[in-house]
């Protein structure tokens, strides 16, 4: 069989069908990129070109830079950039039908310019890998929490864009995102039916490390605490301030944040408002009401429990099956290979809910895509 | 046996004033409200706050069903002061309170106290702890959830060392808002009440988190803590995410030398709350029970007076005698070596 044959009938007539869909994948542009798509004006001046902001900056040790070592381009390509090697570790060896971009860039505290970022952001993805393989990465709308007009105006902007499916925020807002104060935001997603999608950055506007509490002093206590407690309390936030009751299309999918803890506290969240609902005059839809109509987790990092039956329990009584949508993570550090990241314990009517068929569902994609290059022909 | 762990006597302005030592009692220096004034709460509709008070009437209220063998009472300070001198001076004299009116008089004999202290004094702290030390009545120390610093940081140390010293396990307890304390959620204040409960097992679980990552256990192998704000289902969770990056990340805290889930067996306990174990906030599921290990982690506190504490029902439902025996009596007695002295309970070291 010679390399002609497998290519030219595969792109075509072949229908695959949808088995795995990665909901986040952090494909995101070099700085020297990213600026091609900034609008100049704040570039030139506010920014004086200076991009060193764009590179999101940890102060906690992160082991190998928090990437796959085996995803660097042939030339030193930045994990992530090199579009043959994302290819291959995605729709090649982790086996994805779809994926979900979520680049990530530093942002800072001045609200015009995290726009200027977020709109070179969103021109990038329209113009680069948008264009490609028949639509099998999907684009988020990148917005900034800070300046909700602008945001607004870039929803706006793309909501038109098939490529575009849903919109992406970072958590770290002046007050929980219940708050009246960033409602127009959620009633422009809501009237365009774009989930809202949250993920964390090491951004240079968040106060690293910071809790209620104190601040934690190791990458072990932050990375697997603060991002439960920044979705935590826009969870909560959202559903006491009646948002999901309010507006029936606002969806919210929670990305590299952690699944179970959710389930404990929405517990609690649903005793509270059966006892004392008095309390909450606008939340007039219950806790697992809301969660089950408007929110989604992404799985990675999977808690792996020490015995993995266990973590099928949990699954199970946190509702994966209808909650949570598989992810890897790629190029991070660590990546969920989709071959082991979930036990087998866990039974394959609820892997095939994890693996696809949830965000199959809550996206609204098709069952089957054409065929690509990197399917294996006997497949 | 039972003991109830958490139940919380509730100190009247009138009496701090009393006790207060100049500046703070002659001035009136802004001691907050019982219950905070942030939000609105439940609490306000149910406690009654005078009753709290009276030894004869949280006696009634505890020990009337005749099941209840001992209780440990740790009251609420008003939430965390800025000042830490005015901080201890409240801290003591919630103490001088609780020994005079419910430990060292004519109370029930079935009360225990806690020794409350407040964490942003550390050298008044020591001294609370070195006070009240030689009082068999008093069976631990409590601290307020809330804090400037986590727990694990170096700063607090001295207080750790005098608890272990004395064989004195660490009560954390939210002592609710008065607004002075850091914002309830990472991401600014909530707008309502119901946030700020529902967010207070994470917070707890971020203390413990913490306190391992700071190798305090390690260093302090005596040292306790019980989670009166619960946490029992929530902690696996976040324990196994805790695992995840220990396996990453070890380079960083060479000190933790097992598996997070496995070393907070070790030295946490948490209070029961009325959702562990029950996915939608009722209905029990036995799964998930087998997973969080009351028989091991739990410790029963009806958090009276305030609405919203397990019931001594929903605490053992779906274990089995032994476990059940331990939730309600065996994990306290084994976490809290003076209350079994003074129970006349052997418990293995």
């Amino acid at each position: 069989m010679t390399d002609l044959q497998v290519a030219a009938p595969a792109a075509s007539a072949r229908r695959v069908a949808v088995k795995r869909i990665d909901c986040d994948v952090h494909l995101t542009p070099m700085p020297a990129t990213l600026v091609d798509f900034m609008p100049r004006d704040v570039l030139d001046t506010v920014m004086r070109k200076d991009l060193r902001r764009l590179i999101p900056r940890s102060c906690y040790l992160l082991l190998g830079e928090g990437l796959r070592q085996d995803a660097w381009g042939p030339d030193g390509e930045v994990p992530g950039t090199h579009k043959e090697t994302v290819k291959r570790q995605l729709w090649g060896e982790a086996k994805m039908d779809f994926g979900f971009m979520t680049p990530l860039v530093g942002v800072g505290a001045d609200p015009a310019v995290n726009l200027a970022i977020m709109r070179g952001l969103n021109a990038w993805q329209a113009e680069t890998w948008l264009n490609e393989d028949n639509l099998r990465f999907f684009g988020s709308i990148c917005v900034p929490v800070d300046n909700v007009p602008g945001a607004i105006a870039e929803i706006e902007r793309w909501a038109g864009h098939e490529g575009f499916r849903q919109i992406l925020i970072q958590p770290d807002g002046d007050r929980p995102f219940g708050h009246p104060s960033y409602l127009p935001l959620w009633e422009t997603a809501a009237r365009h039916r774009l989930p809202v999608a949250m993920h964390f950055n090491e951004s240079n506007r968040l106060q690293m490390g910071i809790t209620p509490t104190g601040r934690f002093t190791t990458y072990f206590e932050y990375h697997a605490i603060s991002h439960p407690l920044e979705y935590a309390a826009h969870l909560t936030s959202w559903i006491t301030a009646g948002t999901f009751a309010r507006l029936p299309e606002f969806k919210v999918v929670f990305v590299e944040g952690g699944f179970l803890w959710h389930r404990p506290l929405i517990a609690r969240m649903s005793r509270q408002w059966e006892a004392k609902r008095g309390f909450l005059a606008e939340a007039t839809k219950s806790p697992l009401e809301c969660l089950r109509d408007q929110v989604r987790f992404s799985s990675q990092p999977l808690e792996s429990a020490v015995r993995p039956k266990e973590l099928a329990a949990y699954l199970r009584a946190a509702e994966a099956d209808k909650l949570l949508m598989f992810a890897t993570d790629y190029p991070h550090y660590d990546f969920d290979d989709p071959d082991v990241a979930l036990p087998p314990a866990v039974d394959d009517a609820l892997r095939g809910r994890i693996m696809s068929e949830n965000a199959r569902e809550f996206y609204n994609l098709p069952a089957t895509r054409p065929g690509g290059p990197y399917d294996e022909v006997d497949a | 046996m039972v003991v109830d762990a958490a139940v919380h006597p509730s100190i009247s302005t009138e009496e701090y004033l009393r006790r207060l030592p100049g500046p703070w009692r002659d001035h009136n220096m802004g001691l907050p409200t019982p219950l905070g004034r942030l939000w609105e709460t439940p609490i306000d509709e149910v406690a009654d706050l005078a009753a709290a008070g009276d030894p004869e009437r949280v006696a009634e209220a505890v020990f009337g069903a005749g099941d209840v063998d001992a209780a440990i009472l740790t009251p609420l300070t008003r939430g965390i002061l800025p000042n830490r001198l005015h901080a201890t001076a409240v801290a003591a004299a919630t103490n001088d309170w609780l020994a005079e009116a419910f430990l060292d008089g004519s109370a029930d004999e079935r009360f225990y106290g806690s020794i409350r202290v407040a964490v942003t004094d550390v050298e008044g702290a020591v001294r609370e702890i070195e006070r009240w030390a030689g009082n068999p009545r008093f069976v631990q120390v409590a601290v307020g959830l809330r804090a400037f610093a986590h727990f694990g940081e170096e700063q607090y140390l001295p207080i750790w060392e005098a608890a272990a010293a004395h064989g004195l396990p660490v009560y954390v307890q939210d002592d609710l808002a008065n607004a002075a304390e850091m914002w309830h959620s990472v991401a600014g204040q909530p707008v309502h009440w119901a946030e700020a409960d529902t967010l207070r097992a994470l917070t707890a679980i971020v203390q413990m988190a913490s306190v391992m990552g700071s190798g305090l256990y390690e260093r302090l192998p005596d040292l306790r803590f019980i989670f009166g704000d619960g946490g029992l289902d929530l902690a696996p969770t976040l324990l196994w995410r805790l695992n995840n990056d220990w396996r990453a990340g070890r380079v960083e805290v060479p000190w933790i030398e097992e598996l997070p889930s496995t070393l907070v067996q070790r030295y946490a306990r948490f209070v029961c709350s009325y959702t562990d174990g029950r996915p939608d906030g009722e209905t029990l599921d036995p799964e998930l029970v087998a997973v969080t290990r009351p028989g091991t982690l739990a410790i029963y506190g009806s958090h009276h007076p305030h609405w919203d504490g397990a019931t001594r029902a929903e605490a053992t439902e779906g274990l089995g005698d032994e476990d059940a025996a331990r939730v309600l009596a065996g994990n306290a007695l084994e976490t809290i070596p003076r209350l079994a002295a003074a129970l006349g309970v052997e418990v293995a070291a």
